[in-house]
């Protein structure tokens, strides 16, 4: 069975939409290994703040 | 380099080539590609050397009362400096600590602090021990290791909250330094570690029995969950394995459960079950027997086991009363184990 002009326009953006969904995993894959692999041991990868900033929100953790 | 350096080592000859390594650290033996991170989140293979990302950079650190640990015989009443890195290799469904535990180090914020300023901050704050704590201190292990020297080398405690997942050597490396361990003793029930925990059982039961030969003092936390390990014979089971394994003077913390993370849908724990938990350890033949995080009448009390007189009274982490005499109940004498001084 054939399809429309209306489906197969349909069909493919889904597809496009796929392969751009898949496409932007891949690359938000290695934009978060990027950093893995450019750390050293002596530098941080998150965000680094404060020592009095991190120690007043502290006070929540169980332990 | 130290024996810390052998941590990390290609798994096999194949593997070698491939700059694979192999994370001995945890019974996960984590096999990490180069750029990868193993399981704990923390440990990372760079061009084929094992590194913790965590290292220097707590995302938790807090002053708290010794008790909230919990340790009930070590100072008691003490200020605790307390830190902790992101990451843990156990994935808990019941987590109080998730938001940093099951996270990776970009996911939370975190202070730049050397071991060997913590030792320094702990003097600052007056606190005569340092606690590894909140999350899992074995995964963030060579910042634990190297804070432990310090902390140690400046006169104060080194005191571990642990899981206990990790292998035997590193563990060995690390118990000699630390002064107390308390071990999160989930349940006596392999299906309980693998369904809840995502770990195993084995490793956990020889990890509190070389605490207690390796390290001045240990004590037992046991979260009691409705429905997963509250039935009489998992409380005697627990106590029963402590009481033969690790000895009777053992103090066991039985802890109430609120619902969190992923195991939302069950209750708390009601007062009643921890009360029954009690009087079953008891009769295993425990000496030490604690409840904690809700109010049960003398539940957070050291009573001594010879006289039943109260001995330090407690009241929401804090020392209401300490009537211990140089370690010994001041009424009839007997000797309480722990690190009192």
């Amino acid at each position: 069975m054939g399809m429309n002009r209306r489906e197969f326009v349909g069909a493919a953006s889904l597809a496009a939409l796929g392969g751009a969904l898949a496409v932007g995993a891949v690359r938000a894959r290695r934009a978060r290994a990027a950093p893995r692999a450019a750390v050293g041991a002596a530098r941080y990868p998150g965000r680094v703040r404060p020592l009095a900033e991190i120690r007043r929100r502290s006070g929540v953790w169980a332990g | 380099m130290n024996e810390r350096a052998a941590l990390a080592r290609p798994p096999d000859a194949t593997m070698a080539a491939t700059d694979i390594v192999r994370c001995e650290l945890c019974p996960r033996a984590c096999r990490i590609a180069p750029g990868r991170r193993g399981d704990c989140r923390v440990r990372v293979n760079l061009d084929g050397r094992l590194a913790a990302l965590t290292y220097g950079h707590p995302c938790a650190v807090h002053v708290d009362p010794i008790e909230k640990k919990p340790f009930y015989h070590v100072l008691p009443g003490a200020p605790v400096l307390s830190l902790a890195t992101a990451g843990c290799n156990l994935h808990c469904r019941n987590c109080q600590n998730w938001e940093i535990s099951q996270r990776d180090p970009e996911e939370v914020d975190a202070a730049a602090l050397p071991p060997a300023e913590v030792a320094a901050l702990a003097r600052r704050e007056s606190c005569p021990a340092v606690a590894y704590t909140y999350t899992e201190p074995l995964v963030f292990y060579e910042y634990t290791f190297d804070c432990c020297e310090h902390v140690r080398a400046a006169g104060l405690r080194n005191l571990a909250v642990t899981a206990g997942y990790l292998n035997e050597a590193p563990l060995r490396d690390l118990y000699r330094r630390l002064d107390a361990v308390k071990v999160d003793f989930k349940a006596m029930s392999e299906s309980f570690y693998r369904d809840v925990c995502g770990a195993t059982l084995r490793p956990v039961l020889r990890a509190m029995e070389l605490a207690r030969e390796l390290v001045p003092w240990l004590e037992i936390c046991h979260l009691v969950i409705p429905t997963l390990n509250d039935r009489d014979g998992d409380f005697a089971a627990v106590a029963r394995w402590v009481a033969a394994h690790l000895g009777r003077d053992t103090p066991l913390h039985l802890s109430r459960f609120f619902p969190q993370y992923r195991m939302r849908h069950l209750p708390p724990t009601p007062a009643t079950t921890l009360e029954r938990a009690r009087a079953i350890a008891r009769a295993e033949g425990l000496r030490h027997i604690y409840v904690g995080n809700v109010a049960v009448e003398g539940g957070e009390d050291t009573v001594c086991p010879a006289c039943g007189a109260a001995l330090i009274r407690r009241s929401l982490y804090r020392v209401a009363e300490n009537r211990l005499r140089s370690g010994a109940c001041p009424d009839c004498g007997e000797r309480i184990p722990g690190l009192w001084e």
